[in-house]
């Protein structure tokens, strides 16, 4: 067996440049999969990060009339508050949470209007809990503004011509439905990686909220809480209804199922694009290996004619063939991760589609990242591939007739 | 008692319409310790006859015995292992593993018979020493010439003690020097140690040097004559 694996060993390397082209395609066949693995899961993680920072966080609770009916006096009431608050600061997964104020209305400029949320915050605890304030792409996070600041989406700027600032008229109905409007100065443009998100909500303090709508303080109709793991989400959203009355905690994948969708649908899609190359590398495997199998026909006769039986061809070829295959695999697997962890830290700007990714709510500047589970996956693959591979040529070394094979030419 | 009987061997062959009778109605003995040449023009059937001799082809009729044991009623893998320790086989030309020494190449039978390696590290050796090529033992063949990868042919056809080595045409892409020296060796190894070889061949050196000379013709035995 020893001297069987010695020969198909050297037997690989005695074509160099076939070899070589084999050798070359799975080195490029494993670091295209993994690096367009890594673009696109980092894509998605980024994404995915990026929403729930930016608006969703990991949970949110609402009151189950807003829930049904989103309206203004469908506001938590002082006692839910109090209940709340008390839930949220006794579970130990909790790292923060922050309370809003919203109503739905829309904005005005001269060049046009919007409909929109406009939601009032806590501008200190929010930005605990949300990054508006490190996605200012002009501006500043309610500071310089003492009169009515806004803080406005980089589309919404862009639909209704407005710059820092400049007014934008915010309108809604208050609890008893009287129509209010009132012009709010716009502080900071900020910019989430979803152009949705951008167009439709505008930030305004919560004093001024309260001011307007001139209801009683703790105005409340949205808590967002952040866990120190998002793994948890739906298990403590779960924990915190059995705790909280007639009021519900959903975490960020019932939110958004989209969200968690994406997930998953790219993960199918991406293996296929994995099944398609190995598929490819296969092909060639069994193409170079057939080659040579015809090739030394007159060797392997002579094998048979000395007393090697077709079991110990049939072995021969197939170590061959996986060896072959698996040569280049450990240097296709390093080449990717290091590409992968150098463009991980530094990333890549896709600026020529960067809007195209906007729209479709993702950051131009990306950074590839695969779980580490993905080289696994691919040397599987490989491996099984190799298999694969390996049989049609084994199996047509079988065929040969010793006499046959020896007299060929 | 004879090493090798055969009796009314007939093989056909079929081309399209055709038929060719390569080897027709051949029945001879061979004694052991012979040295024996196998000669003819091309095309005669020389090599088809060393070949269902080695079992490496099936007759279409007539029985091949070899040591009392009918070889054409044995399976495929059976018919290997008989091949393995009993006949050793050297061809004109791809005798042998490329990637392999001429010690890995005299030894890989051995090992295929599962001698252990004390075992085939004195016989290869000894046998690379018979055959004149001690110096040339960790070569590859592409580093030899013809005539010493023919050496190495007959020394390993030699390492799993066979009862006869068959050696189609193995001088047939020798010089004469080449030619003279592998048939010294081989007559030597015939006198000396009662090593019984058939050859196939067309060359008049080694027509010359065998005891006896059987002479084919249209798969048919022409002359059988011994020195
Ligand atoms: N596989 C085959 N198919 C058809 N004809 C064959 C085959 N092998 C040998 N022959 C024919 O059998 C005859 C004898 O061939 P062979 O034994 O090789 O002769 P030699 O070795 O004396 O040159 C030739 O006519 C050859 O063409
Ligand atoms: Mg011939």
């Amino acid at each position: 067996m020893k001297t069987i694996f010695k020969i198909a060993w050297r037997n690989v390397w005695r074509n160099k440049l076939r070899s070589g082209v084999v050798f070359t395609s799975v080195l490029l066949g494993i670091w295209a999969g993994l690096f367009v693995l890594a673009i696109s899961s980092g894509m998605l993680e980024q994404q995915k990060r990026g929403t729930l920072e930016s608006q969703l966080s990991h949970i949110q609770i609402h009151s189950d009339p807003y829930l049904a009916d989103i309206k203004l006096n469908h506001n938590f009431s002082k006692s839910q508050i109090a209940e709340i608050d008390q839930a949220l600061n006794d579970t130990k997964e909790v790292k923060n949470f922050c309370k809003r104020s919203i109503v739905e209305g829309t904005g005005s400029t001269a060049h046009g209007f919007s409909n929109l949320n406009v939601i009032g915050v806590n501008p200190e605890i929010e930005q605990k809990v949300t990054t508006i304030h490190e996605r200012l792409i002009e501006g500043s996070y309610f500071t310089k503004y003492k009169n009515r600041p806004a803080l406005i989406g980089r589309k919404l700027a862009e639909d209704l011509h407005l710059e820092v600032g400049k007014t934008i008229n915010l309108s809604f109905q208050d609890a008893e439905g009287n129509f209010i409007q009132s012009g709010f100065k716009v502080e900071g443009i900020f910019g989430s990686p979803s152009q949705s998100f951008d167009k439709s909500n505008v930030f305004i303090k919560q004093e001024d909220f309260v001011d307007l709508v001139a209801g009683e303080s703790n105005y409340v109709h949205e808590y967002a809480v952040n866990l120190f793991q998002v793994g948890n989400s739906k298990r403590i959203a779960e924990q915190l209804n059995s705790e909280i009355k007639e009021a519900t905690a959903e975490d960020w994948a019932t939110i958004s199922p989209e969200l968690s969708f994406r997930d998953e649908t790219a993960g199918a899609g991406l293996m296929v694009i994995l099944v398609i190359i190995v598929f490819a590398l296969t092909f060639g495997i069994v193409n170079t290996m057939l080659m040579a199998v015809l090739e030394r026909k007159r060797e392997l006769g002579m094998l048979l004619c000395v007393g090697m039986n077709k079991r110990n061809v049939f072995v021969m070829i197939v170590i061959e063939t996986i060896f072959l295959s698996l040569v280049a695999a450990p240097a296709g697997l390093l080449i990717s991760w290091l590409s992968i962890s150098y463009f991980g830290s530094s990333g890549i700007k896709l600026d020529a589609v960067g809007e195209a990714l906007y729209k479709a709510g993702i950051d131009s500047m990306v950074y590839p990242a695969v779980d580490s589970s993905a080289y696994l996956t691919i040397s599987l693959m490989i491996m099984f591939a190799s298999i694969i591979a390996s049989i049609i040529p084994a199996r047509k070394a079988l065929k040969y007739n010793p006499a046959e094979a020896v007299r060929a030419v | 008692m004879s090493v090798i009987k055969t009796e009314n061997l007939v093989k056909t062959y079929t081309q399209g319409e055709y038929e060719i009778k390569a080897v027709d109605k051949v029945s001879l003995e061979i004694e052991k310790g012979e040295f024996t040449v196998v000669c003819g023009p091309s095309g005669s059937g020389k090599t088809t006859l060393l070949n269902i001799i080695g079992g490496l082809d099936d007759p279409t009729s007539g029985s091949v015995v070899i040591n009392d044991k009918e070889i054409t009623s044995l399976s495929g893998n059976q018919l290997i292992d008989f091949r393995l320790r009993n006949i050793g086989f050297v061809f004109q030309a791809y005798n042998l593993i490329p990637v392999l020494t001429a010690k890995e190449n005299v030894g890989f039978v051995m090992l295929l018979q599962g001698k252990s390696e004390a075992e085939r590290n004195e016989r290869t050796e000894e046998l690379l020493k018979a055959v004149g090529l001690e110096k040339e033992m960790k070569k590859k063949p592409t580093q030899m010439s013809g005539g010493q990868q023919q050496r190495v042919a007959v020394a390993r056809a030699l390492a799993s003690k066979p009862q006869f080595i068959l050696a189609d045409e193995p001088t047939a892409n020798l010089d004469s020097a080449s030619t003279e020296n592998l048939l010294d060796i081989m007559a030597k190894m015939n006198e000396e140690e009662g090593i019984t070889f058939i050859f196939s061949t067309h060359d008049q050196r080694v027509i010359d040097r065998a005891k006896r000379v059987i002479t084919f013709q249209d798969g048919k035995i022409f002359s059988d004559v011994s020195a």
